[in-house]
Protein backbone atom coordinates (compact mmCIF):
# COMPACT_ATOMS: atom_id res chain seq x y z
CA UNK A 1 0.00 0.00 0.00
CA UNK A 2 3.04 2.47 -0.69
CA UNK A 3 1.20 4.43 -2.90
CA UNK A 4 -1.86 4.85 -0.02
CA UNK A 5 0.75 6.16 2.21
CA UNK A 6 2.68 8.49 -0.75
CA UNK A 7 -1.05 10.33 -1.20
CA UNK A 8 -1.35 10.29 2.48
CA UNK A 9 1.79 11.93 3.19
CA UNK A 10 1.46 14.25 -0.09
CA UNK A 11 -1.35 15.23 2.06
CA UNK A 12 0.79 15.66 5.29
CA UNK A 13 3.25 17.77 3.40
CA UNK A 14 0.84 20.34 2.10
CA UNK A 15 -0.49 20.89 5.65
CA UNK A 16 -3.73 19.58 5.34
CA UNK A 17 -4.36 17.26 7.83
CA UNK A 18 -7.65 15.58 6.23
CA UNK A 19 -6.09 12.10 6.60
CA UNK A 20 -4.85 11.24 9.84
CA UNK A 21 -4.15 7.49 8.40
CA UNK A 22 -3.25 6.00 5.26
CA UNK A 23 -6.14 5.66 3.43
CA UNK A 24 -6.41 2.11 1.06
CA UNK A 25 -6.41 3.18 -2.71
CA UNK A 26 -10.09 2.85 -3.52
CA UNK A 27 -11.49 0.53 -6.03
CA UNK A 28 -15.55 0.85 -4.46
CA UNK A 29 -17.32 3.75 -3.24
CA UNK A 30 -20.98 3.63 -1.77
CA UNK A 31 -22.63 5.95 0.06
CA UNK A 32 -24.28 4.86 3.26
CA UNK A 33 -27.26 5.85 5.36
CA UNK A 34 -26.31 8.85 7.46
CA UNK A 35 -22.78 10.50 6.97
CA UNK A 36 -19.68 9.21 4.58
CA UNK A 37 -18.93 7.19 2.43
CA UNK A 38 -17.82 2.96 2.46
CA UNK A 39 -14.35 2.95 0.59
CA UNK A 40 -13.61 -0.44 -0.58
CA UNK A 41 -9.51 -1.12 -1.24
CA UNK A 42 -8.76 -3.79 -3.86
CA UNK A 43 -7.42 -6.15 -0.91
CA UNK A 44 -11.45 -5.68 0.15
CA UNK A 45 -10.37 -3.56 3.07
CA UNK A 46 -13.66 -1.47 3.69
CA UNK A 47 -13.40 1.67 5.75
CA UNK A 48 -16.06 4.38 6.64
CA UNK A 49 -14.80 7.70 5.30
CA UNK A 50 -16.46 10.90 6.19
CA UNK A 51 -14.88 13.38 3.37
CA UNK A 52 -15.16 17.00 4.86
CA UNK A 53 -17.89 19.46 3.13
CA UNK A 54 -17.46 22.93 2.74
CA UNK A 55 -19.24 25.12 5.44
CA UNK A 56 -22.41 26.53 3.89
CA UNK A 57 -23.07 29.97 3.90
CA UNK A 58 -26.75 29.92 3.42
CA UNK A 59 -29.16 31.62 1.85
CA UNK A 60 -29.18 35.49 0.82
CA UNK A 61 -25.26 35.51 1.52
CA UNK A 62 -24.04 39.51 0.97
CA UNK A 63 -20.73 40.41 -0.28
CA UNK A 64 -19.30 43.68 -1.46
CA UNK A 65 -19.34 47.05 0.55
CA UNK A 66 -18.42 50.65 0.19
CA UNK A 67 -16.61 51.13 -2.98
CA UNK A 68 -14.88 54.08 -3.45
CA UNK A 69 -13.75 56.94 -1.26
CA UNK A 70 -14.68 60.40 -0.08
CA UNK A 71 -17.07 62.15 -2.07
CA UNK A 72 -17.41 59.63 -4.60
CA UNK A 73 -18.02 56.40 -2.43
CA UNK A 74 -20.93 54.32 -3.17
CA UNK A 75 -22.35 50.71 -1.94
CA UNK A 76 -22.08 47.96 -4.24
CA UNK A 77 -23.22 44.23 -3.00
CA UNK A 78 -23.80 40.97 -5.15
CA UNK A 79 -26.56 38.79 -3.20
CA UNK A 80 -26.59 34.83 -3.07
CA UNK A 81 -29.64 33.11 -4.07
CA UNK A 82 -32.43 33.22 -1.77
CA UNK A 83 -36.26 32.15 -2.00
CA UNK A 84 -39.03 33.67 -0.95
CA UNK A 85 -41.92 31.41 -1.12
CA UNK A 86 -40.16 29.76 -4.02
CA UNK A 87 -39.27 33.23 -6.27
CA UNK A 88 -36.17 34.57 -6.26
CA UNK A 89 -36.42 38.58 -6.42
CA UNK A 90 -34.84 40.60 -9.47
CA UNK A 91 -33.46 43.20 -10.36
CA UNK A 92 -33.26 45.56 -13.30
CA UNK A 93 -35.87 47.31 -15.67
CA UNK A 94 -34.66 43.75 -17.46
CA UNK A 95 -35.40 41.31 -14.51
CA UNK A 96 -32.61 39.74 -13.78
CA UNK A 97 -32.86 37.14 -10.84
CA UNK A 98 -29.94 38.28 -8.16
CA UNK A 99 -27.96 34.85 -8.50
CA UNK A 100 -27.63 35.33 -12.41
CA UNK A 101 -29.61 33.15 -15.66
CA UNK A 102 -28.38 32.26 -18.25
CA UNK A 103 -27.91 35.61 -19.67
CA UNK A 104 -26.46 37.16 -17.30
CA UNK A 105 -24.21 37.54 -14.61
CA UNK A 106 -25.54 37.98 -11.06
CA UNK A 107 -26.02 41.22 -10.91
CA UNK A 108 -24.78 44.04 -8.49
CA UNK A 109 -26.98 46.05 -6.38
CA UNK A 110 -25.65 49.84 -5.77
CA UNK A 111 -26.60 52.53 -3.12
CA UNK A 112 -25.82 55.76 -2.10
CA UNK A 113 -23.30 56.01 0.47
CA UNK A 114 -25.39 57.48 3.21
CA UNK A 115 -25.89 55.64 6.58
CA UNK A 116 -28.33 56.12 9.64
CA UNK A 117 -27.13 58.47 12.89
CA UNK A 118 -25.22 55.21 14.16
CA UNK A 119 -23.29 54.64 10.51
CA UNK A 120 -25.35 51.63 9.32
CA UNK A 121 -27.20 50.99 6.06
CA UNK A 122 -29.02 48.21 5.37
CA UNK A 123 -29.03 45.61 2.83
CA UNK A 124 -32.64 43.51 1.95
CA UNK A 125 -35.35 42.22 0.23
CA UNK A 126 -38.22 45.14 -0.97
CA UNK A 127 -41.20 43.98 -1.60
CA UNK A 128 -44.47 45.66 -2.90
CA UNK A 129 -47.85 44.46 -3.48
CA UNK A 130 -51.14 44.67 -4.58
CA UNK A 131 -52.91 46.79 -1.87
CA UNK A 132 -56.35 46.01 -3.32
CA UNK A 133 -55.05 42.08 -2.66
CA UNK A 134 -52.48 42.02 -0.84
CA UNK A 135 -50.42 39.38 -3.12
CA UNK A 136 -47.69 39.95 -6.00
CA UNK A 137 -49.05 41.57 -8.91
CA UNK A 138 -46.86 39.19 -10.67
CA UNK A 139 -46.35 35.72 -9.17
CA UNK A 140 -43.97 34.01 -10.96
CA UNK A 141 -40.74 33.62 -11.77
CA UNK A 142 -40.99 33.96 -15.16
CA UNK A 143 -42.81 37.37 -14.98
CA UNK A 144 -41.53 38.67 -11.70
CA UNK A 145 -40.64 42.29 -12.02
CA UNK A 146 -38.34 44.18 -9.67
CA UNK A 147 -41.29 45.99 -8.91
CA UNK A 148 -42.47 42.93 -7.37
CA UNK A 149 -39.44 41.74 -5.69
CA UNK A 150 -35.89 43.24 -5.54
CA UNK A 151 -33.00 43.84 -3.58
CA UNK A 152 -32.50 47.15 -2.10
CA UNK A 153 -30.27 49.73 0.19
CA UNK A 154 -31.48 52.15 2.49
CA UNK A 155 -30.49 54.04 5.43
CA UNK A 156 -33.27 52.41 7.32
CA UNK A 157 -34.47 48.76 8.46
CA UNK A 158 -38.06 49.83 7.94
CA UNK A 159 -39.81 51.26 4.59
CA UNK A 160 -42.67 53.75 5.24
CA UNK A 161 -45.80 52.94 3.25
CA UNK A 162 -49.31 54.46 4.38
CA UNK A 163 -51.10 50.96 3.59
CA UNK A 164 -48.53 48.56 4.35
CA UNK A 165 -47.91 47.77 0.39
CA UNK A 166 -44.55 47.87 0.51
CA UNK A 167 -42.09 45.82 3.29
CA UNK A 168 -38.40 45.37 3.71
CA UNK A 169 -37.00 42.60 5.10
CA UNK A 170 -33.33 43.19 6.05
CA UNK A 171 -31.05 40.63 5.09
CA UNK A 172 -27.35 42.45 6.10
CA UNK A 173 -25.71 45.52 7.50
CA UNK A 174 -23.24 47.57 6.00
CA UNK A 175 -21.25 49.67 8.57
CA UNK A 176 -19.86 52.90 8.50
CA UNK A 177 -16.13 51.41 9.19
CA UNK A 178 -16.45 49.23 6.51
CA UNK A 179 -17.70 46.11 7.74
CA UNK A 180 -20.25 43.43 6.57
CA UNK A 181 -22.73 41.78 8.77
CA UNK A 182 -25.18 39.28 7.38
CA UNK A 183 -28.72 38.95 9.16
CA UNK A 184 -30.70 36.76 6.97
CA UNK A 185 -29.16 32.97 6.51
CA UNK A 186 -32.48 31.33 5.57
CA UNK A 187 -35.12 31.25 2.15
CA UNK A 188 -38.27 32.15 3.40
CA UNK A 189 -42.12 31.69 3.46
CA UNK A 190 -44.21 35.07 3.55
CA UNK A 191 -47.61 36.36 3.28
CA UNK A 192 -50.18 39.20 3.99
CA UNK A 193 -52.98 39.46 6.33
CA UNK A 194 -55.44 42.88 6.65
CA UNK A 195 -55.22 44.70 9.66
CA UNK A 196 -57.55 47.65 9.72
CA UNK A 197 -57.04 48.94 5.98
CA UNK A 198 -53.04 48.37 6.66
CA UNK A 199 -51.40 44.79 5.28
CA UNK A 200 -49.33 43.15 7.36
CA UNK A 201 -46.39 40.97 6.45
CA UNK A 202 -45.45 38.04 8.32
CA UNK A 203 -42.11 36.16 6.88
CA UNK A 204 -40.69 32.91 8.53
CA UNK A 205 -38.01 30.79 7.47
CA UNK A 206 -39.03 27.99 4.94
CA UNK B 1 -9.91 44.85 43.61
CA UNK B 2 -6.32 44.45 42.58
CA UNK B 3 -5.42 45.09 38.79
CA UNK B 4 -3.74 43.25 36.37
CA UNK B 5 -0.38 43.63 35.42
CA UNK B 6 1.24 41.57 33.25
CA UNK B 7 0.58 41.38 29.59
CA UNK B 8 -0.69 38.18 30.06
CA UNK B 9 -2.86 38.84 33.04
CA UNK B 10 -4.74 41.85 31.54
CA UNK B 11 -6.28 39.89 28.59
CA UNK B 12 -7.51 36.67 30.03
CA UNK B 13 -9.26 35.46 27.64
CA UNK B 14 -11.74 32.16 28.09
CA UNK B 15 -14.15 30.05 25.70
CA UNK B 16 -12.44 31.61 22.51
CA UNK B 17 -10.74 29.29 19.81
CA UNK B 18 -8.61 31.09 17.59
CA UNK B 19 -10.25 33.89 14.96
CA UNK B 20 -10.84 30.91 12.18
CA UNK B 21 -12.62 28.50 14.31
CA UNK B 22 -14.63 30.75 16.49
CA UNK B 23 -18.31 30.41 16.55
CA UNK B 24 -19.65 32.84 14.15
CA UNK B 25 -23.71 32.60 14.71
CA UNK B 26 -25.56 35.33 15.54
CA UNK B 27 -25.53 36.13 19.69
CA UNK B 28 -22.14 34.24 20.28
CA UNK B 29 -20.71 35.41 23.75
CA UNK B 30 -17.47 35.70 24.42
CA UNK B 31 -16.00 36.40 28.34
CA UNK B 32 -12.89 38.14 28.62
CA UNK B 33 -11.36 39.03 32.04
CA UNK B 34 -9.43 42.33 31.86
CA UNK B 35 -9.26 45.46 32.99
CA UNK B 36 -12.12 47.74 33.03
CA UNK B 37 -12.78 51.47 32.93
CA UNK B 38 -16.04 51.94 34.12
CA UNK B 39 -18.27 55.38 33.35
CA UNK B 40 -16.50 57.63 36.72
CA UNK B 41 -12.91 56.65 35.46
CA UNK B 42 -11.75 54.41 37.58
CA UNK B 43 -10.24 51.18 36.47
CA UNK B 44 -10.82 47.27 37.76
CA UNK B 45 -10.35 44.10 36.84
CA UNK B 46 -13.85 42.80 35.92
CA UNK B 47 -15.56 39.44 33.50
CA UNK B 48 -16.96 41.18 30.64
CA UNK B 49 -19.10 39.51 27.79
CA UNK B 50 -18.40 40.45 23.99
CA UNK B 51 -21.41 39.58 22.07
CA UNK B 52 -21.24 38.66 18.12
CA UNK B 53 -23.93 41.04 16.72
CA UNK B 54 -27.90 39.73 16.67
CA UNK B 55 -30.57 41.55 15.14
CA UNK B 56 -34.13 41.75 16.17
CA UNK B 57 -35.90 43.12 13.37
CA UNK B 58 -32.68 43.94 11.41
CA UNK B 59 -31.59 46.17 14.20
CA UNK B 60 -29.09 45.35 16.53
CA UNK B 61 -29.75 45.89 20.19
CA UNK B 62 -28.72 49.14 22.32
CA UNK B 63 -26.66 48.57 25.12
CA UNK B 64 -27.54 51.66 27.36
CA UNK B 65 -25.13 51.77 29.69
CA UNK B 66 -22.67 52.99 26.94
CA UNK B 67 -25.04 53.69 24.16
CA UNK B 68 -23.77 51.48 21.93
CA UNK B 69 -25.30 48.86 19.52
CA UNK B 70 -24.30 45.22 19.22
CA UNK B 71 -22.62 46.41 15.71
CA UNK B 72 -20.38 48.63 17.93
CA UNK B 73 -18.68 45.60 19.51
CA UNK B 74 -19.21 46.71 23.20
CA UNK B 75 -17.60 45.05 26.03
CA UNK B 76 -20.37 44.23 28.96
CA UNK B 77 -19.51 44.16 32.13
CA UNK B 78 -20.56 41.12 34.49
CA UNK B 79 -21.98 43.18 37.52
CA UNK B 80 -24.57 40.94 39.19
CA UNK B 81 -24.41 36.99 39.67
CA UNK B 82 -26.76 34.64 41.47
CA UNK B 83 -25.81 31.52 43.30
CA UNK B 84 -26.88 28.81 41.33
CA UNK B 85 -29.55 26.65 43.67
CA UNK B 86 -30.37 23.75 41.61
CA UNK B 87 -27.20 22.66 39.87
CA UNK B 88 -26.99 21.40 36.39
CA UNK B 89 -25.48 17.73 36.21
CA UNK B 90 -22.80 19.28 34.05
CA UNK B 91 -21.54 21.00 36.72
CA UNK B 92 -22.22 18.48 39.25
CA UNK B 93 -19.93 16.23 37.00
CA UNK B 94 -17.27 19.17 37.61
CA UNK B 95 -17.50 19.10 41.31
CA UNK B 96 -19.93 21.50 42.12
CA UNK B 97 -21.77 21.70 45.19
CA UNK B 98 -25.18 23.99 46.24
CA UNK B 99 -24.10 27.47 47.62
CA UNK B 100 -26.25 27.74 51.14
CA UNK B 101 -29.63 28.31 50.28
CA UNK B 102 -30.32 31.19 52.80
CA UNK B 103 -28.18 33.12 50.72
CA UNK B 104 -30.49 33.02 47.87
CA UNK B 105 -33.09 34.88 49.72
CA UNK B 106 -30.86 38.19 51.10
CA UNK B 107 -30.76 41.46 49.28
CA UNK B 108 -29.04 42.25 46.30
CA UNK B 109 -25.74 43.25 48.33
CA UNK B 110 -25.32 40.12 49.48
CA UNK B 111 -25.77 38.33 46.39
CA UNK B 112 -22.78 40.88 45.42
CA UNK B 113 -23.68 42.93 43.34
CA UNK B 114 -21.12 45.44 42.05
CA UNK B 115 -22.25 49.09 41.80
CA UNK B 116 -21.06 51.61 39.06
CA UNK B 117 -19.55 53.52 41.44
CA UNK B 118 -17.81 51.51 44.19
CA UNK B 119 -15.36 48.63 43.81
CA UNK B 120 -16.90 46.31 46.32
CA UNK B 121 -15.78 43.17 44.40
CA UNK B 122 -18.48 40.33 43.58
CA UNK B 123 -18.30 38.10 46.36
CA UNK B 124 -19.63 34.41 46.70
CA UNK B 125 -21.17 34.91 49.87
CA UNK B 126 -22.83 31.49 50.05
CA UNK B 127 -18.92 29.67 50.14
CA UNK B 128 -17.56 28.34 53.45
CA UNK B 129 -13.68 28.13 52.93
CA UNK B 130 -11.69 24.69 54.27
CA UNK B 131 -15.10 22.40 52.54
CA UNK B 132 -14.52 20.55 49.38
CA UNK B 133 -16.84 21.49 46.26
CA UNK B 134 -16.84 24.02 43.52
CA UNK B 135 -19.03 26.76 43.82
CA UNK B 136 -21.37 28.17 41.05
CA UNK B 137 -22.88 31.58 39.90
CA UNK B 138 -25.04 32.79 37.02
CA UNK B 139 -25.73 35.47 35.29
CA UNK B 140 -28.23 35.98 32.05
CA UNK B 141 -28.25 37.92 29.31
CA UNK B 142 -31.23 38.72 27.21
CA UNK B 143 -33.19 41.37 24.94
CA UNK B 144 -35.90 43.20 25.82
CA UNK B 145 -38.80 44.86 23.49
CA UNK B 146 -40.34 47.95 24.97
CA UNK B 147 -44.40 48.32 23.77
CA UNK B 148 -47.56 49.39 24.09
CA UNK B 149 -50.42 47.64 26.20
CA UNK B 150 -53.72 48.08 27.21
CA UNK B 151 -55.68 50.38 29.27
CA UNK B 152 -58.96 49.01 30.36
CA UNK B 153 -61.58 51.80 32.35
CA UNK B 154 -64.76 49.84 32.98
CA UNK B 155 -68.25 51.62 34.23
CA UNK B 156 -71.10 50.07 35.16
CA UNK B 157 -74.44 51.55 34.14
CA UNK B 158 -76.40 48.81 34.92
CA UNK B 159 -79.52 49.66 32.67
CA UNK B 160 -81.55 47.45 32.30
CA UNK B 161 -83.91 49.19 30.43
CA UNK B 162 -81.55 50.28 27.49
CA UNK B 163 -79.60 46.87 27.97
CA UNK B 164 -76.20 49.57 28.78
CA UNK B 165 -74.54 47.27 31.52
CA UNK B 166 -71.34 47.39 31.28
CA UNK B 167 -69.06 49.88 29.37
CA UNK B 168 -65.04 49.74 28.96
CA UNK B 169 -62.87 52.04 27.72
CA UNK B 170 -59.93 50.65 26.11
CA UNK B 171 -56.56 52.77 24.97
CA UNK B 172 -52.98 52.63 24.70
CA UNK B 173 -50.43 52.90 27.25
CA UNK B 174 -46.87 54.02 26.18
CA UNK B 175 -45.48 53.70 29.81
CA UNK B 176 -42.88 50.92 28.62
CA UNK B 177 -41.55 52.01 25.58
CA UNK B 178 -41.31 56.24 27.27
CA UNK B 179 -39.10 54.62 29.60
CA UNK B 180 -37.71 52.22 27.33
CA UNK B 181 -37.86 53.64 24.09
CA UNK B 182 -38.72 51.83 20.71
CA UNK B 183 -35.23 50.18 20.09
CA UNK B 184 -34.36 46.82 21.36
CA UNK B 185 -32.44 46.44 24.11
CA UNK B 186 -29.43 44.34 25.48
CA UNK B 187 -30.09 43.37 28.91
CA UNK B 188 -27.80 41.55 31.63
CA UNK B 189 -28.68 40.63 35.63
CA UNK B 190 -28.32 37.99 37.68
CA UNK B 191 -31.48 37.12 36.57
CA UNK B 192 -34.19 37.63 33.13
CA UNK B 193 -37.13 38.93 35.32
CA UNK B 194 -40.21 36.98 35.11
CA UNK B 195 -43.05 38.35 32.92
CA UNK B 196 -45.06 40.51 35.40
CA UNK B 197 -48.84 40.33 34.49
CA UNK B 198 -51.71 42.20 36.02
CA UNK B 199 -53.84 40.14 37.61
CA UNK B 200 -57.98 40.27 36.88
CA UNK B 201 -58.55 42.00 39.40
CA UNK B 202 -56.33 45.20 38.28
CA UNK B 203 -57.12 44.89 34.86
CA UNK B 204 -60.86 45.68 35.40
CA UNK B 205 -60.20 48.22 37.89
CA UNK B 206 -58.00 49.50 34.83
CA UNK B 207 -54.61 48.63 35.33
CA UNK B 208 -52.49 48.28 32.48
CA UNK B 209 -52.61 44.68 30.41
CA UNK B 210 -49.10 43.65 31.40
CA UNK B 211 -45.84 45.75 32.26
CA UNK B 212 -45.37 46.45 28.55
CA UNK B 213 -42.24 44.23 27.67
CA UNK B 214 -40.99 41.37 25.57
CA UNK B 215 -38.20 39.35 26.75
CA UNK B 216 -35.60 36.86 25.29
CA UNK B 217 -32.94 35.04 26.90
CA UNK B 218 -29.93 34.95 24.71
CA UNK B 219 -27.07 33.09 26.95
CA UNK B 220 -26.75 31.76 30.72
CA UNK B 221 -23.21 32.17 31.90
CA UNK B 222 -22.00 30.21 35.00
CA UNK B 223 -18.82 30.81 36.51
CA UNK B 224 -17.39 27.68 38.36
CA UNK B 225 -14.95 28.32 41.27
CA UNK B 226 -11.75 26.42 42.22
CA UNK B 227 -12.08 23.86 45.00
CA UNK B 228 -12.71 25.87 48.20
CA UNK B 229 -9.57 23.65 49.86
CA UNK B 230 -8.05 24.72 47.14
CA UNK B 231 -5.06 27.14 48.17
CA UNK B 232 -5.54 29.45 45.23
CA UNK B 233 -9.36 29.91 45.91
CA UNK B 234 -11.17 32.82 45.77
CA UNK B 235 -14.56 34.04 46.99
CA UNK B 236 -14.55 37.01 44.61
CA UNK B 237 -15.68 36.03 41.38
CA UNK B 238 -12.04 36.80 39.63
CA UNK B 239 -10.03 35.04 37.28
CA UNK B 240 -10.13 32.05 39.37
CA UNK B 241 -13.42 31.42 38.12
CA UNK B 242 -13.89 29.63 35.07
CA UNK B 243 -16.82 30.78 32.95
CA UNK B 244 -19.14 28.61 30.84
CA UNK B 245 -21.47 29.87 28.36
CA UNK B 246 -24.79 28.02 27.76
CA UNK B 247 -26.49 29.96 24.59
CA UNK B 248 -30.12 30.10 24.36
CA UNK B 249 -30.47 31.47 20.81
CA UNK B 250 -28.43 30.77 17.62
CA UNK B 251 -30.26 32.81 15.03
CA UNK B 252 -31.38 36.19 14.61
CA UNK B 253 -35.08 37.06 15.36
CA UNK B 254 -37.83 39.03 14.30
CA UNK B 255 -40.58 40.53 16.43
CA UNK B 256 -44.50 40.93 16.04
CA UNK B 257 -46.71 42.48 18.47
CA UNK B 258 -50.45 42.15 17.52
CA UNK B 259 -51.43 45.58 18.04
CA UNK B 260 -55.07 45.15 17.65
CA UNK B 261 -56.98 47.59 19.65
CA UNK B 262 -60.55 46.74 21.35
CA UNK B 263 -62.96 48.93 19.61
CA UNK B 264 -64.93 51.16 22.63
CA UNK B 265 -68.16 49.38 22.00
CA UNK B 266 -71.39 49.46 24.33
CA UNK B 267 -72.73 46.62 24.54
CA UNK B 268 -76.11 48.36 24.55
CA UNK B 269 -75.60 47.41 20.59
CA UNK B 270 -75.89 43.81 21.51
CA UNK B 271 -78.94 41.60 20.69
CA UNK B 272 -80.64 42.57 24.46
CA UNK B 273 -80.61 39.09 25.39
CA UNK B 274 -76.95 38.88 24.98
CA UNK B 275 -76.02 42.42 26.79
CA UNK B 276 -78.05 40.55 29.60
CA UNK B 277 -75.97 37.57 29.10
CA UNK B 278 -72.67 39.35 29.08
CA UNK B 279 -73.53 41.52 31.91
CA UNK B 280 -74.29 38.98 33.72
CA UNK B 281 -71.03 36.78 33.07
CA UNK B 282 -68.64 39.68 31.88
CA UNK B 283 -65.85 37.26 32.27
CA UNK B 284 -65.95 34.39 31.55
CA UNK B 285 -64.89 34.87 28.00
CA UNK B 286 -65.20 31.28 26.83
CA UNK B 287 -68.55 31.15 26.35
CA UNK B 288 -69.22 34.39 23.76
CA UNK B 289 -68.45 32.66 20.74
CA UNK B 290 -71.85 34.06 20.12
CA UNK B 291 -70.58 37.32 20.48
CA UNK B 292 -69.12 39.67 17.61
CA UNK B 293 -65.88 40.13 17.15
CA UNK B 294 -65.56 43.59 18.63
CA UNK B 295 -67.14 42.42 21.25
CA UNK B 296 -64.98 39.55 21.91
CA UNK B 297 -61.50 42.03 21.76
CA UNK B 298 -63.14 43.97 24.49
CA UNK B 299 -63.61 41.05 26.07
CA UNK B 300 -59.98 39.59 25.21
CA UNK B 301 -58.44 42.74 26.81
CA UNK B 302 -60.46 42.49 30.01
CA UNK B 303 -59.81 38.54 30.37
CA UNK B 304 -56.27 37.47 28.62
CA UNK B 305 -53.57 38.09 30.44
CA UNK B 306 -51.40 39.99 27.38
CA UNK B 307 -53.64 41.21 25.22
CA UNK B 308 -50.96 42.63 23.47
CA UNK B 309 -48.00 41.05 24.19
CA UNK B 310 -45.42 40.22 21.19
CA UNK B 311 -43.49 37.31 20.39
CA UNK B 312 -39.93 36.75 18.84
CA UNK B 313 -38.99 34.20 16.47
CA UNK B 314 -36.16 33.17 14.20
CA UNK B 315 -35.56 34.47 10.59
Amino acid sequence: MAGALQVAQAQEDRGNPMFLYPIPITVKQRPIAGKGLLSTSANGETILYTPPTGISRGAWFVTGGIMGAGTSAFLQVQVDRGYINGLIPVVGSNPVPINGNSQSSPPSIYGQAKYDEEGRAWVGILITIDSATGSLKNSTQANLQASDMTITIQTSPYIASADGSAYFHPIAVIMKDGRLIQISYFDYQWGTFKQRAFWRHMIIPA
Amino acid sequence: MKLLTTESQRTKVYNMPPKSRRPTHPWAVNMKYSNFTKPDGKTTAIWTANISPGFVNGVDPLYKPTNQGLCDNPDIPIYEVQAVSKIPPFFVQLGAVPTNESTLNTSGAALGNLSLTTDRPIVASGCCPGTAGKLLMSCQIWVMQARATFSVAVDIPANLVTGDLVDYTVTYNTKSVDTFGSRVRLMTGAFMPDKKTATLEERVAGAYGDDGTDSFLIATVYFLSLNQDDEHFSANLDDSWMPFVKHNCFWNLGYQVPNIVPFNLQQNKLDPFLAWFIGRYTFAAGVYGAAQSAEQAIIDAVSNDNANAGSFYTI
